[in-house]
Parts: C-alpha cells; structure tokens; sequence
C-alpha cells in the first residue's frame, strides 16, 4: 500500500514535467525489468538495452497509465509486451547462440557444501539452457511464473491471455521441458 | 473417472500450489507410472526453476535508464521548437514591412530573409545548443524551450493581427514615400499614424529600437 502511494507520488511529479522523479521508479523496478528481460535474452547487454527502452516507453506513456493498476504490474505488462514483440520483430526463437556463457546460476542457499552447490548450478544450467530452447511465449510465461512467482490470474493479466491458456500454455511448457530434459532426468532427481 | 491428462493439469495446479493432492489422486499415481513420473519430472523442474537465481541488474542500470530518457527526449526537443519558428518568421516579415514604412536602410529590407536566419542561427548556436550539451535538467530546459516557442508564437500572431489590421495606413505612408511594391489597395481614408503610434506603443512587444515619432 504505501508502495503503491510512494509511486503514486513520483508518478504525479513526473507528469508534472520533474522526470527526475523517474528515477525513483527506476530505481525501485529496474531489477524486475532487467530479470523479465534477461530471462528472454540470457545476456546482460541485451537484457540492460531492453531494460533503457522499456522504461523509455513506460515514460512516454505514462499519461495513459491506470492508477488503479499496481505500478509494477502495468510495468510488467510493457515489458513483456515489448520483448515478445522484439524477438518476433528478430525472428529469434532461441537465446542459445547469445547467452552469456560467464553468467553465474547460482543457487540461492549458500549453506551447502561447495560440491553440492557446483552440482545443483551445474543442474541450474541444464535446466537453464533448456528453458532456453523453448518458443518465446512457453518461455515467456515459466520465467513469470518461476522467476517473477506470478499467480496464474497474475500472468494472464500481464499476457492479456485468458486464465485456461495460461494454464494450457504453462502445461505444455512443462511437458516440453520435461521432454527435453529427459535424458538428464535421474540426475536431476538424485 | 479422469483421465491420464485431466490428472496432469490437476498435478500442475498442486506443483504450483493452487490444489491440493485428493484421495483420488492419490490413488491414481499409485497405479498410473505415467502420471507419477510426469508428477516427478514436474517437481524436480519447478525446484530447479524456482532455486535459480537470475543475474541482478547491473548497479548503473538506473543511471543508464535516466540518461538514455534524458537523451531521447533531447532529440525530441528540436521537432517540438521548430513549428514554434514559423509565426516568429512571419511576425519578423510583417515588423519589417512596418519597419520599412519609416526610414530604414534599404538593406535591411532587401536583407530581410536572410537576416531572420543569421538570427535564429545566433540564437540557436549561442543560447539554444550550449544549453542543450551542458547535461544540466534537460527536462526543464525542454518545457521552458517549449514555452518560449508557444509564448512567442502566440505574441507573433498577435502582433500581426495587430498589424494587419492597419495594413492599409502602412500603405498609404509606403506610397507617399514611393514605394511601388505593395499589390493591395491603397487606403482611401487620410492615414492615422496617431492610431498606429497608440497601437505600437500599447503593445507589450519590446522592440530592438524604440520608435520615435
Ligand atoms: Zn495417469
């Protein structure tokens, strides 16, 4: 609540022609951008591009921006807006051929012992890559999901998708990792 | 009785917290290998997904996003100043036919054109540009950019309303003095320059040179 005040006030100082106070919701969202982005790019250049462009938009358009949508929320749904559109625009399909290849996975809890954490990243990567190879919008909707742990209603929002594609999208999304994962399947599992 | 898919959609709803595993479910994953690996291949795939950490932004990140706005919206200000450019050059023209009905270098009425674009070069090389590299709040120099564009644009269509609306007095002064290369009709009534002196004077556009009569 106060957060979603806080913004209210910056967002009422930027229309008011102060686009300094931008930075304050930059400062606050960059990180959700930036994983949104990365997530589709797997690279910090491109990921940090995509980030600049999107806030440049959100600014842009923030006369048209809906009070009563979460800042963050209506935020989101330009970036995913914009990088779905981008990658089709690219004709890319896969990040494999871009992704950082020095970008550390890492697995948040560092009370494991260094091999077991080197295994579970070495996981991570394999999952990772994975994901990687997926059609943009089965990849799209795991990273909000997993990354951002968006509900289902949450993610049919930001896509605009009705509530049983999401649910259909993020099955076959699944099904077609698990797939692909197949062969590294009893690892995974040890 | 479900079926084999009707049962992974409810697995993907449990994995992802928005079920819970019923008795029948559980029946049906002691007795489906199908089902339970698919429940296995899922859990291990969310565990693996939800432990990744993504890279966090890189720490200028907020400075790059503020610059590349500051940037762009700089390109935008010469389209924003430039319509403001065109009443001024017609509020120019119509002063220096004003102009020229008093004594006035011919020069400067034949230079008319090519005086109002040195200006406006001054004006952009000396105020305008400077102001633009010198990275201060470029976001106030483009609102007052703007407001200087309208304020002005809004005088110089004043002003030449004003001044059109005595146009033809100002003729009757340019015939009296010779000139021939005006294509309107000449006033008939006696010329007022009493009006045209109250109206200048009146007017709260501050020229170069104050007019004597
Ligand atoms: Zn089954």
């Amino acid at each position: 609540m106060t957060d979603n005040f806080n913004d209210a006030v910056h967002i009422t100082r930027v229309l008011d022609g102060d686009t300094e106070a931008f930075r304050e919701l930059v400062a606050r969202y960059n990180g959700l951008i930036y994983r949104i982005a990365y997530s589709m790019v797997g690279n910090e250049e491109e990921a940090r591009d995509a980030a600049q462009e999107v806030f440049y938009r959100a600014f842009r358009a923030l006369k048209s921006y809906n009070p009563t949508w979460p800042f963050g929320a209506w935020l989101r749904r330009i970036t995913v807006n914009y990088m779905l559109d981008q990658r089709k625009k690219k004709k890319v399909q896969t990040v494999s051929i871009t992704m950082d290849e020095t970008v550390e996975l890492d697995v948040p809890d560092s009370a494991m012992n260094p091999r077991e954490k080197r295994r579970q990243s070495e996981q991570n990567r394999s999952v990772w890559e994975a994901m990687n190879q997926l059609p943009d919008k089965y990849r799209m909707i795991l990273s909000l999901r997993h990354f951002e742990n968006l509900s289902y209603e949450e993610i049919s929002e930001t896509l605009s998708l009705p509530l049983g594609t999401v649910m259909t999208n993020i099955h076959r999304a699944r099904k077609k990792l698990a797939e692909m994962l197949q062969p590294i399947q009893s690892e995974l599992l040890s | 009785m479900r079926t084999c898919r009707e049962y992974q959609e409810c697995i993907e709803r449990f994995i992802d917290g928005n079920f819970l595993l019923t008795d029948e479910m559980e029946v049906h994953l002691m007795t489906c290998s199908q089902c339970r690996e698919y429940k296995e291949s899922l859990e291990c795939i969310a565990e693996a997904l939800n432990g990744m950490k993504l890279p966090p932004p890189p720490p200028q990140l907020v400075d790059d996003v503020m610059f590349h706005i500051y940037a762009r919206e700089r390109r935008r200000v010469v389209p924003t100043f430039i319509p403001g450019l065109f009443p001024i050059l017609c509020a120019w023209k119509t002063l220096l036919r004003y102009v020229s009905s008093i004594k006035i270098p011919r020069v400067l009425q034949r230079e008319g054109w090519p005086l109002v674009f040195a200006t406006l070069a001054v004006i952009w090389g000396v105020l305008i540009m400077p102001a633009l590299e010198a990275g201060a709040d470029k976001s106030t120099l483009q609102r007052s950019v703007s407001a200087l564009a309208d304020k002005l644009r809004i005088e110089g269509e004043k002003f030449s309303a004003s001044v059109n609306s005595i146009i033809p007095d100002l003729f009757g002064d340019r015939k009296a003095q010779g000139i021939q290369n005006e294509s309107s009709e000449p006033s008939n009534g006696p010329s007022k320059p009493e009006k045209l002196i109250n109206m200048i004077n009146s007017y709260n556009f501050p020229p170069s040179k104050p007019y004597r009569a």
